[in-house]
């Protein structure tokens, strides 16, 4: 564009931004102010102007919306037609997916009408995948799951399903129309967890779950329709294009990478459900939103907690307050963006809600076993002297409250075994004291609801007195599991407190410290800092900077950080234990702050550092006055998890055996909390060659565990069964194990180390049983995963790489494997680690078989003396595995009299430590045999 | 601000996944019990934007955002040429795909008139025109168009105003013109 038409258009847009700003009557001064002589400009404006506003029917929408859909001329297949035994009696509608009718069994045995759902022709996979995927569907036969009764291939090459015809409407619908109360609702949706739980335990994801999806009958129960549709008509693996199937408002953020879908985005989508069925709005509302703004919303945005969106509701179904708290807690938990931080199943998302009802603890405000959210302040707390005093006297009924106190002061080196007494009642009834003793519970909360109301009556002209009790009341209530109660003293207190501006600051404190415990428990971390800082603007305006409530508050501090990075984080904690140590040295807060302060440590991958902190906060636990052992087992395992990393062996397994006992004594040995640590604590054994004392662990550890496992805990304690069958030369009972849990891993995608694990131990014993192919792939398809995804010097690639050379040198691939062995040895720099030995061991095979004498002895050699000082991880098989080779070496060379004591020592160790059908051991013996018999004496 | 490279070459790598999921959106919407809905093109983006994230790497929310909408320009208006040569009787070099969505005539016309006059907007103010790109052919809202060009929502609002004042001149859509002294 030429200067004079630029500056010509200068003058255009210059003229159009003040013309926007100027009402109609307005315009043609300012257009004659602009224009000056200049008539076409004039005339141009005069146009522009007019065109400035009003609406366009064109212009204002955006372009796409002019497009159509191809037109339809189509109108279904007719009355009468026959599909298998079926015949067509009328269109019912049209879906996504292809045409819905409605038919009947017409083969004179039997009338049955049912749905037919005829699919489109390019919507279908390959038809032999689909007939193979409907006997797995078919064999769904659950009363919440729309039945897949028949199936096949209409002779134009279309798949059809005949489906149980329900009659009933969309979940969200039918409680809106009857303006349904939680508790319908929430089991409602309990009877779609459990139809959810009931496929998944046939493998079975449906992929596509939305309320659209999810019915309710006349009789007011619920049908899941299209279970299992999804997965019939899927592409082969590897195919060009993934055609995706599901709706983007109701999918989990993972199907948008294009990954194989796991159970985990069905518990995403019961999420999303939950949170429509308690607002009865959409969790991801993209309908309405432009392209970009979808995006964005789906794959960037967190859903608002229920109880938030529903404040945003003029008119909301269910009242804020109902949602806030555990349900939001629960939501938030299936909808984590990361698939393993979700509820592991719909039964187990059911289970919480169901101890919701129960008002009892809920898991998503637990966090995992490792993370101690607000712990300090929710533990029983050291409950001043005279406050339990007063309490005990006002549940006794006591009207003289005067009289009662002076006694108080006079007996006060009773008060302690009081104290004590009192918390041990209260203790009793809390699940997570590990106890023998009967729960007392209805005596603790019925002693408790006497008590609150009379504390207001009586302390109402005594309002420090008034709040101190509130407090510890509404903290045994928290113990309890008494949610509501909890809250509503909590409130109360503040009430209270407030009366009298500038006083009661630390009780208002340690209110909003609670708070931020529960809030972030929740995950709304956001939330949980804006209370940590309500906490420190009140501490410090009471002028208690130096107190057990800032070190209180410091523990929060630092466990609301956990953005900020490790230094901040251990810097909060440090003041934390500081302020313990000067104000209370015994208190509870103190054990937690020393525990985070390890797990600090430990994330930044000092293992040393973290040992001293954990054995810190063990040793706080010892003399702390009440005592949480679910902490203590928390602590236990994080010591081991430590010592095993540091290679501590019978440390570690020390500690685990701990942390097991605590979880038995504690939850039992029916629960999952306790399989994974009991099963941890097994192949420690395992692994330091106490092979029946391991596999009567595993044994015991299973039987109380359903068969095959159901949960993630469940498969994960199978994952360390698995490992030492493997280890000790039991293929064949590994295998159909291992293959199960290998499906359950594939479909949910934990860590990938747990799936590429599974695949090492699968390869492992396909080799042994002699299954050359799979073993190759499986073995192969490890290795190449984690020289993908981890550096050369990390130990698991290394152990993966040198399986996979032992194998190939099996195969005589001996130039790979030389290679391969050489990479691992490189790869040790001097720690000294197992594997190194292993691979100098296969370097040493590999000389032999190329005839090199003097490499095969000096490696083999290095190799055992690499053993001796080992570091790190460990099997006492592989010592057993590089005598034996050293043996075979020697005897390989005419030395039979120096052969005879390795493989002596081979079997010393094999025979105890490999099972009586293991290869290893019979090789061992054989090679024995052969020295003995070639050097007899 | 002008279109690199980089942007191009994402937009062409656009044009054939967006058009293959406007065909199954169009499918799909064929199979709807009622009539006359308008298309959801709202999924359309979500399966594109996976494909080109695994494909191409690129995490650049303005980039996507601009190429997205030059490829859906250049999608509607292929769209329109073949219905436009469809309406002669066919014989043209592109054969309309069986489930193409579908654009009546007087909407083929419109959305080429567009395009051109947008060419010629570009010319004089290619800030206005990239506009009325994001806008019109890419359907985002104002919000998104202003985090794809870099500005303020203000400013895009205000520019929205002025590009199309020039384009419904340009077009002969305005109302008839009042009595001006």
């Amino acid at each position: 564009m030429n200067d004079a038409a630029a500056a010509h258009w200068q003058r255009i847009e210059a003229a159009l931004d003040e013309l926007q700003d100027l009402p109609a009557a307005e315009h043609a001064l300012a257009i004659a102010r602009h224009a000056g002589d200049d008539a076409a400009l004039k005339a141009e404006l005069q146009a522009l102007a007019a065109a400035l506003g009003g609406d366009d029917a064109l212009l204002d929408q955006p372009a796409a919306t002019l497009l159509t859909p191809p037109a339809s001329s189509d109108a279904g297949l007719p009355v009468g037609h026959r599909l298998g035994p079926w015949r067509l009696l009328g269109l019912i509608g049209r879906g996504g997916m292809g045409e819905v009718y409605r038919a009947e069994r017409d083969d004179g045995q039997f009338t049955q009408t049912v749905a037919i759902k005829l699919v489109r022709a390019d919507a279908a996979g390959a038809a032999e995948r689909f007939q193979r995927e409907r006997q797995i569907v078919a064999g769904l036969d659950h009363p919440g799951i729309a039945r897949l009764l028949d199936g096949g291939i209409a002779p134009d090459g279309r798949p059809y399903m005949a489906i149980e015809l329900v009659d009933g409407q969309p979940i969200v619908a039918w409680c809106a129309a009857r303006a349904a109360p939680l508790a319908q609702r929430l089991a409602l949706f309990g009877e779609v967890c459990d139809a959810v739980a009931y496929a998944h335990r046939r493998l079975v994801v449906h992929r596509d779950l939305k309320p659209g999806n999810v019915l309710v009958t006349p009789e007011g129960r619920v049908k899941l329709l299209d279970f299992g549709v999804a997965r019939m008509l899927d592409a082969p693996a590897g195919a060009a294009t993934h055609e995706l199937m599901f709706t983007p408002g109701y999918a989990a953020p993972e199907q948008f990478s294009g990954a194989r879908p796991g159970t985990a985005v069905d518990v995403y989508a019961l999420g999303l459900l939950l949170h429509e069925l308690l607002v009865e709005q959409p969790a991801q509302p993209v309908a309405q939103l432009s392209l970009a703004a979808a995006l964005q919303q789906v794959l960037q945005q967190d859903p608002l907690p229920p109880s938030r969106a529903a404040r945003q509701r003029e008119r909301p179904p269910l009242a804020p307050a109902l949602l806030a708290g555990d349900l939001d807690a629960i939501v938030a938990k299936a909808l984590r963006r990361d698939p393993d931080a979700r509820y592991g199943s719909a039964d187990e998302l059911h289970a919480d809600l169901q101890r919701h009802l129960r008002h009892e603890p809920v898991l998503a405000r637990r966090g995992n076993w490792r993370y101690l959210a607000g712990k300090a302040l929710r533990r029983h707390r050291a409950l001043a002297g005279a406050a339990l005093l007063l309490l005990l006297a006002i549940a006794a009924g006591s009207a003289a409250v005067g009289r009662e106190a002076r006694l108080a002061r006079q007996q006060a080196e009773r008060a302690t075994a009081v104290q004590r007494f009192l918390l041990q009642v209260f203790a009793a009834s809390d699940p997570r004291t590990a106890s023998d003793k009967p729960r007392g519970q209805i005596t603790a909360r019925e002693l408790l609801d006497a008590a609150v109301p009379r504390i207001n009556a009586e302390f109402a002209a005594r309002p420090e007195l008034r709040i101190e009790l509130l407090g510890a009341v509404s903290r045994i209530y928290r113990e309890l599991g008494e949610k509501a109660r909890y809250q509503a003293l909590q409130q109360e207190l503040l009430d209270v407190a407030q009366t009298q501006p500038g006083a009661f600051l630390a009780a208002q404190a340690e209110v909003w410290l609670d708070r931020a415990g529960d809030v972030l428990a929740a995950s709304d971390i956001d939330l949980a800092r804006q209370h940590v800082a309500t906490a420190d603007r009140l501490i410090t305006q009471a002028g208690l900077d130096d107190s057990v409530l800032r070190a209180q508050w410091w523990v929060m501090a630092g466990q609301t950080r956990t953005l900020d990075g490790a230094t901040e984080r251990a810097r909060a904690f440090d003041q934390a234990i500081a302020l313990f140590e000067r104000h209370a040295p015994h208190h509870p807060g103190k054990v937690t702050a020393l525990t985070e302060r390890g797990l600090v440590a430990y994330d930044g991958g000092d293992n040393e550092t973290s040992l001293r902190w954990y054995r810190a906060a063990l040793q706080a636990y010892e003399t702390t006055v009440d005592r949480d052992d679910g902490e203590a087992q928390t602590i236990w395992g994080n010591l081991g998890q430590s010592q095993l990393n540091l290679g501590a062996y019978d440390d570690a397994e020390a500690s685990f055996k701990a942390a097991a006992e605590l979880a038995r004594r504690t939850y039992g040995e029916r629960h999952a909390d306790y399989w994974v640590p009991a099963a941890v604590h097994a192949r420690l054994l395992h692994l330091n060659g106490h092979r029946d004392a391991a596999m009567r662990m595993f044994d015991s550890l299973r039987s109380g565990m359903p068969q095959p496992p159901v949960d993630a805990e469940g498969w994960e304690s199978t994952a360390n069964y698995i490992d030492c069958l493997v280890a000790q030369g039991s293929a064949a009972q590994a295998l159909p194990l291992a293959l199960a849990a290998e499906r359950y891993f594939a479909l949910k995608p934990r860590t990938q180390g747990s799936l590429h694990r599974l695949w090492m131990r699968l390869g492992d014993a396909q080799d042994q049983l002699g299954q050359t192919d799979a073993a190759r792939r499986n073995l192969e398809a490890a290795y190449r995963r984690y020289v993908d995804t981890e550096p050369p010097s990390r130990q698991t690639r290394m152990a993966a790489t040198e399986r996979w050379a032992r194998f190939l040198l099996g195969r005589g691939e001996e130039a790979e494997a030389q290679r391969l062995f050489t990479e691992v040895l490189a790869a040790d720099q001097g720690r000294g680690l197992a594997h190194a030995a292993l691979a100098q061991a296969g370097l040493a095979r590999v000389a032999l078989a190329q005839g090199r004498w003097a490499d095969a002895d000096s490696a083999s050699r290095g190799a055992l003396v690499r053993w001796q000082q080992v570091r790190g991880f460990r099997d006492v098989r592989m010592g057993a595995y590089l005598h034996r080779t050293r043996a075979a070496l020697l005897l390989a060379h005419g030395e039979a009299a120096a052969a005879r004591p390795e493989a002596q020592a081979a079997l010393d160790i094999s025979s105890s430590a490999d099972a009586p059908e293991a290869s290893s051991l019979a090789e061992t013996r054989a090679l024995l045999a052969r020295a003995v018999a070639a050097a007899p004496h | 601000m002008s279109l690199d490279e980089t942007t191009r070459r994402t937009a062409d790598s656009l044009v054939p996944l967006l058009y293959d999921d406007l065909r199954r959106i169009a499918r799909r919407a064929r199979w709807q019990v009622s009539a006359g809905s308008t298309m959801q093109t709202t999924a359309l983006v979500h399966e594109a934007y996976l494909r080109l994230r695994r494909s191409e790497g690129f995490n650049d929310g303005p980039h996507f955002l601009r190429a997205a909408a030059l490829a859906m320009r250049q999608i509607l208006v292929n769209l329109a040429r073949d219905a436009i040569a469809a309406k002669r009787g066919g014989g043209a070099e592109r054969v309309p795909l069986d489930d193409a969505p579908e654009l009546p005539a007087e909407s083929a016309s419109a959305i080429l008139e567009v395009s051109d006059a947008l060419d010629r907007l570009a010319e004089r103010s290619e800030r206005l025109a990239d506009i009325v790109e994001c806008r019109f052919f890419g359907g985002f809202s104002d919000e998104q168009t202003a985090q794809a060009m870099g500005v303020s929502d203000r400013t895009v609002r205000r520019d929205w105003i002025k590009a199309r004042a020039w384009l419904r001149h340009e077009l002969g859509l305005a109302a008839d013109l009042p009595d001006v002294p």
